[in-house]
């Protein structure tokens, strides 16, 4: 074995040791019901969290809007924009007023973002694109949902996951840019309403796992009960219920952000 | 000193919040320095400056005003009184306020006006051309006469500024094609001195050697002709702006002249080209492949039966949520 292999293995085990110390730690705390992080061992030991009432996401979501131009003769959407990922930045609110006992809370939130797909404008004769006129969608998504979070498992157990799941109703605000105007038509003004029902899906990993004693000095400072990294399947079916009349702003995408509960 | 030489003292103030101008309306109306700045639009429209005295006390005596640059003492004996340095603004004066023509205050160069006497006579239009260097920080000092004619230290004063240039223009790259309008990029100028940009565009004449891109109105170092101004932008660090109110498929020369924080305009940048297109917006797009939406926030399109019932149930199933919320609450 040269002196390489002697060199990686003995870093390998190095990390491993480490890893393993770490998890025993964890599983030990657990076993003896101690809490040092106050997220282990049964409820009744987080003696020193503050009450939970609410939680905040800070959301990145990848936003292309591919079921808009189903139902027409075209493509226009991807003729003008392409197929390219766009994003959006988004805010929601959930206000956890139910605890289910060994299951985690159900609060109603309240969503909104904002994203804006923009291309040159395509020039009448049909030959190319303006260098001066853009085109653009923009969109405001707004949401009231039902949100589950069993964070049972993060509180019992020594995993720090908690699914979750959201179901509800969401309604996005539009406008089409003609350059820096609304656009028109025909006398119709290009602005209108995307509304229809929406699901997600997700996991948030517990950040406090990682610095319990930062955790609970966020708690004791600032009523910071947790903090989490998420990622979650976002699907959303804004076309109206069906309507014909309703710009299809459906989305079957994913979204990253981070959660913040207090 | 004795007690009465201190309650004879002559005295008077001059508060910068209460000057005024006679011009109206003024570009710089509503800066923060408005009311102590002066452009070459003021100059040239003969702008009257009112200045008004508070607390003043006579004592026999009256004041004269004077405009100093770089903080003169006008009552020095060794002062150059010119109106480079030092020169009188003012007759006698014995009540307030008192009207300053604008003209007044602007300072000469040593070329043309060096070893002047001073004097009261308000200048020709002339003087709004003036080579100054810009801006230019003018002085206006107070100063008592006793009852013999004796001038004494300022009592008063009010810092101005004269600026009668505009800037230099930028460099104007290219003229881009938008529908009734052309987007004009640029760039060299100096931010931190510069209040906007207008952009002026006249429609190309034929030139001899074949190339249309000229007009009779729109030249290089030319003065912006007002009839011909096609947009504006106020920000100091724009490097694009639009000409707009164009026709589509007509050549049109365009330039950009820069203006400063006291709305001084400069001369015209170098003239490009282009040629506004009619665009299709993603509207025009959708709406023509047969979508139909649109129409305002408001314009609900009619949902399915289906639909309906399944917004119902959700609608319902979030209502009882926040009910026993508010149960949960209470």
């Amino acid at each position: 074995m040269n002196r390489t292999v002697k060199v990686a293995l003995r870093g390998s085990l190095a990390t491993t040791a480490v890893v393993c110390s770490l998890l025993c730690e964890h599983s030990a705390q657990a076993a003896e019901g101690a809490d040092v992080l106050g997220r282990i061992g049964p409820r009744g030991s987080r003696r020193t969290e503050s009450p939970q009432d609410a939680a905040v996401e800070l959301r990145f979501q990848r936003y292309v809007p591919d079921q808009i131009d189903d139902g027409l003769s075209g493509a226009p959407y991807k003729e003008i924009f392409g197929d390219n990922n766009r994003y959006l930045f988004g805010l929601e609110f959930d206000w956890q007023v139910l605890r289910i006992p060994y299951l985690g809370t159900l609060a109603p939130g309240l969503g909104i973002g904002f994203s804006s797909i923009s291309a040159k404008a395509p020039l009448a004769n049909g030959e190319g694109r303006s260098e001066g006129q853009k085109t653009s969608l923009r969109v405001l998504p707004t949401y009231l949902v039902a949100v589950l979070r069993a964070d049972v498992v993060a509180r019992e157990t020594v995993v720090p996951l908690v699914p979750y799941a959201k179901v509800g109703l969401g309604a996005t605000f539009w406008q089409i840019m003609d350059g820096s105007k609304i656009a028109r038509s025909n006398g119709v003004v290009g602005t209108g309403t995307s509304y229809g029902p929406q699901f997600a899906l997700g996991a948030m990993l517990l950040l406090d796992w990682f610095s319990p004693q930062d955790a609970l000095s966020a708690d004791a400072a600032l009523g910071l009960n947790n903090s989490y990294v998420f990622g979650e399947w976002f699907v959303s079916k804004l076309d109206g219920f069906g309507s014909k009349d309703t710009l299809n702003l459906s989305l079957n995408t994913w979204t990253f952000g981070l959660a913040l509960e207090f | 000193m004795t007690c009465s030489q201190l309650a004879s003292a002559q005295t008077a103030v001059i508060d910068p919040k209460t000057l005024r101008h006679s011009r109206s309306p003024r570009e710089i109306a509503n800066a923060t320095t408005a009311l102590t700045s002066m452009n070459k639009a003021d100059c040239l429209a003969n702008d009257v400056l009112t200045v008004t005295l508070s607390n003043i006390v006579l004592a026999g005596g009256y004041f004269q005003l004077w405009a100093t640059t770089e903080g003169k003492d006008c009552q020095a004996d060794t002062i150059a009184r010119t109106q480079k340095f030092c020169w009188q603004i003012s007759g006698d004066i014995i009540q307030s306020p008192i009207d300053v023509s604008v003209r007044k205050l602007v300072p000469l160069d040593d070329d043309g006006h060096a070893g002047q006497e001073p004097d009261v006579v308000t200048p020709d239009i002339s003087i709004c051309d003036a080579p100054l260097q810009a801006p230019n920080q003018v002085t206006l000092q107070l100063y008592p006469f006793d009852s013999n004619n004796s001038m004494k230290p300022a009592v008063a004063k009010v810092g101005l500024t004269v600026d009668l240039i505009g800037p230099n223009p930028p460099t104007v790259k290219a003229a881009n094609a938008g529908d009734g309008n052309l987007i004009l990029d640029w760039s060299g100028s100096n931010p931190t001195s510069i209040g906007g940009y207008e952009m002026y565009c006249a429609e190309a004449e034929a030139s001899a050697d074949g190339t249309d891109c000229q007009s009779e109105f729109i030249k290089e170092g030319g003065e912006p002709p007002a009839e011909y101004k096609r947009g504006n932008i106020t920000s100091g660090t724009a490097t694009s702006g639009t000409a707009g109110g164009l026709t589509n498929n007509v050549v049109f020369a365009c330039a950009v002249s820069a203006s400063d924080l006291v709305f001084n305009r400069g001369k015209l940048s170098n003239v490009v080209c282009g040629m506004p297109l009619e665009t299709t917006s993603y509207l025009e797009a959708y709406r023509a492949a047969g979508g139909d939406a649109g129409g305002g926030y408001c314009a609900f399109g009619r949902a399915s039966s289906k639909g309906g019932a399944t917004a119902g149930v959700i609608l319902v199933a979030l209502g009882l949520l926040l009910r026993r919320s508010r149960r949960g609450v209470a």
